[in-house]
C-alpha cells in the first residue's frame, strides 16, 4: 500500500528531517509513529499527501510514484486520503455538517448524495446531533472528531493523522483513538504521529520509531518507547 | 460542469458578496462607474455622428451668380444644374429675396448704415441647391466651377470638417476614457479578489487538503466576478438610460431639426455590449489575481 524507498529530506537551511527512511505499510495497517519533537515524523507524513516532496528516493502509494507525481494529480491523491492535522482546521464560519459536506462538495458529490454520507460520518464519529452547530459551539474533542468525519466521508485508503490527540484530554484522547480502531477495522490503513506513551503502550499496535530523521525501530505490538 | 459544482460555486460566490458587502459594493460600483461612462461616450459619439450624416444629407450648395447675370441666365442655369446626379432641388433667390432675408426688418437705418438699399441693391442672383447625397458632391463641384455665370459657391465643407473632427476628438476621448476606466476596474477587481484570497487562506487550504483542484478552488471567485461584473453592467445600462432620457428631453428642444432619441434596436445592442464589458471586466481581473492560488498547493498552514 505505501512504501518509501531511501527517502531522504533536507531543507533549504540545511536540516535533514529525514535520512534514508525505508518503511512499507500493507493495507489495513494501523501504525503508530513515534519519536521527539523534531524527528521528522510531520516532514514524513506531509510526503505522504505531496505537502511536500523528498530531496531524494521514491515514495509509492498503491503502486504508484508520488514523487514524480504532477501537481495537477495531487488532488486526486489526496481523495483517496483522509488527513487529520493537530489543530483543528475547521471553518468557523460553516456548520459542522457543511464542514464535513467540503470534502465531498470539492470533488463534485452530487447533493443527493452528500447529505446520506455526511449523516453516516457523522454517526460513526457520534456527532450527527450536533450538524446545525457551528465549530465554535464544540469542545477540542468534538472538533477533532468533526475533523475525523471529514476525513473518513469520502471512505479513503488511507488515514494519516499528525498528533490527533495533541490538545486534548485522555479520556476524549481515548475515544479519539477508538475511532481511529474502529475505522482501521473497517480496512482503512491508519498512520498516526503521536507523543501519547500511554495510548500507544495500551494499543499494541506496530510502533516506527524516527529518531534524527532515521528509523531505529519498527515493532509490531510494540510500545512507545525509542531511546 | 455537473449541477452540484455550479450550485456549489453560485452558493458560495453569494455567501462571499454577502460576508464582505463594503469590498463587493466597491467592486461594484467601480464597474459600473466604467460602464456608464463607456457608455456615455459611446451613446455621444453615436449621437454626434448621426448629427453629422443628418448635416450632410440635408446639404446646400449656395451658388453666387456674376453681378452681369439676370433672370433668365440664373433660371437657365438652374434647368441645367438640375439634371446633375443628386441634385434633389435647386431655388433661385433673386436679389431683392437676399436682401430682405439679410435685413428682415428692412429699415431705412439699416440701409444706411450699410450702404445697401433696395434702390441701390449690389447682391447678385442665387442659387440654392439641395443635394441628396455627398456620393457626387466633387462632380457637382467640378460642374459649377466650370460655369462662366457662377461668380463663387459655398458649401459648408468647414463646417462638416470641423464637426467630423470634432466627432473624432469625442471617439477617441471616449475610448481613451474607457480604456483607462477598465484598466482601474480590472485593478480595484484583481486587488479585492487578492484581499479575498487573503481572507479565506484558511478555507482554500483545506479544500487543498480535502482534494480540490485548483480549477474548483477558482470557480467560486470567478462566479463571484461574474455576478458582480452582472450587476455592475444591469445598474450601468439603467442609469445610463435614465440619464439619456432625462438629457435627451432637455437637449431636444434646442436642436428640434435633429431627432436625438435613438431607435430600440441600437439602445439594446448597447446594453449588451455594456453587459458582457461588465462580465468580462469582472471575470479577467479575478483570473489575473488568481493565477496566485499555485502559491496555495501547500495544503498545511504553515506552507503558506
Amino acid at each position: 500500500m505505501i512504501s518509501l524507498k531511501d527517502v531522504t529530506k533536507i531543507f533549504p537551511n540545511g536540516v535533514r528531517a529525514l535520512n534514508k527512511v525505508n518503511l512499507d505499510i500493507k493495507a489495513g495497517d494501523f501504525v503508530f509513529l513515534v519519536g521527539p519533537s523534531g524527528a521528522g515524523k510531520s516532514t514524513f507524513l506531509r510526503m505522504l499527501f505531496r505537502d511536500d516532496i523528498p530531496t531524494e528516493g521514491t515514495i509509492y502509494i498503491d503502486g504508484k510514484d508520488i514523487t514524480s507525481m504532477p501537481a495537477s494529480r495531487i488532488p486526486y491523491l489526496r481523495r483517496n486520503l483522509g488527513i487529520v492535522l493537530q489543530d483543528f482546521q475547521l471553518l468557523k464560519t460553516r456548520t459542522v455538517a457543511e464542514n464535513v459536506a467540503f470534502g465531498l462538495r470539492v470533488i463534485g458529490a452530487p447533493n443527493s448524495a452528500i447529505n446520506d454520507r455526511v449523516q453516516e460520518a457523522l454517526e460513526q464519529v457520534g456527532l450527527s446531533h450536533k450538524r446545525r452547530m457551528y465549530p465554535t459551539e464544540l469542545s477540542g474533542g468534538e472538533q477533532q472528531r468533526v475533523c475525523i468525519a471529514r476525513a473518513i466521508v469520502n471512505n479513503p485508503l488511507i488515514l494519516i493523522t499528525d498528533e490527533p490527540t495533541g490538545n486534548l484530554d485522555p479520556m476524549i484522547s481515548n475515544e479519539i483513538m477508538n475511532l481511529f480502531l474502529e475505522i482501521n477495522k473497517r480496512g482503512t490503513t491508519v498512520i498516526i504521529a503521536t507523543h501519547n506513551h500511554n495510548l500507544v503502550n495500551k494499543l499494541r499496535k506496530r510502533v516506527v520509531a524516527l529518531v534524527d530523521g532515521k528509523i531505529i525501530k519498527d515493532e509490531e505490538a510494540g510500545t512507545y518507547a525509542y531511546e | 460542469m455537473s449541477i452540484s459544482k455550479l450550485s456549489f460555486f453560485i452558493y458560495e460566490a453569494l455567501t462571499n458578496i454577502r460576508r464582505s458587502p463594503v469590498i463587493s459594493f466597491i467592486t461594484i460600483s467601480t464597474i459600473a462607474t466604467a460602464l456608464l461612462l463607456t457608455g456615455a461616450s459611446m451613446l455621444l459619439t453615436m449621437n454626434m455622428e448621426n448629427f453629422l450624416e443628418h448635416l450632410k444629407s440635408d446639404s446646400l450648395i449656395t451658388v453666387y451668380l456674376k453681378q452681369s447675370a439676370g433672370k433668365h441666365e440664373a433660371n437657365a442655369l438652374s434647368l441645367r444644374l438640375k439634371n446633375l446626379e443628386d441634385v434633389e432641388d435647386i431655388k433661385v433667390i433673386t436679389p431683392e429675396q437676399s436682401l430682405a432675408e439679410l435685413f428682415p426688418e428692412g429699415n431705412e437705418h439699416q440701409f444706411s448704415a450699410s450702404e445697401i438699399s433696395p434702390q441701390d441693391n449690389p447682391l447678385p442672383y442665387c442659387l440654392r441647391i439641395i443635394i441628396s447625397s455627398q456620393a457626387q458632391l466633387e462632380s457637382i463641384l467640378t460642374n459649377l466651377a466650370s460655369e462662366p455665370l457662377i461668380d463663387s459657391y459655398t458649401y459648408g465643407k468647414e463646417f462638416f470638417d470641423k464637426i467630423e473632427r470634432l466627432s473624432r476628438l469625442i471617439s477617441f476621448a471616449s475610448i481613451a476614457i474607457a480604456s483607462l476606466l477598465a484598466l482601474a476596474s480590472l485593478f480595484i477587481i484583481y486587488n479585492t479578489i487578492r484581499l479575498t484570497l487573503f481572507m479565506r487562506k484558511e478555507e482554500i487550504l483545506i479544500m487543498k487538503l480535502v482534494g480540490a483542484t485548483n480549477s474548483f478552488v477558482r470557480g467560486p471567485f470567478i462566479t463571484e466576478a461574474f455576478i458582480e461584473g452582472t450587476l455592475a453592467a444591469t445598474l450601468a445600462i439603467f442609469l445610463l438610460f435614465v440619464l439619456y432620457g432625462i438629457s435627451a428631453e432637455k437637449i431636444q428642444p434646442l436642436i428640434p431639426f435633429f431627432n436625438i432619441s435613438m431607435p430600440m434596436q441600437v439602445l439594446v445592442k448597447l446594453a449588451i455590449k455594456m453587459l458582457l464589458m461588465g462580465i468580462m471586466l469582472g471575470v479577467a481581473g479575478s483570473m489575473m489575481s488568481l493565477r496566485d492560488i499555485n502559491k496555495f498547493n501547500k495544503a498545511t498552514l504553515e506552507g503558506v
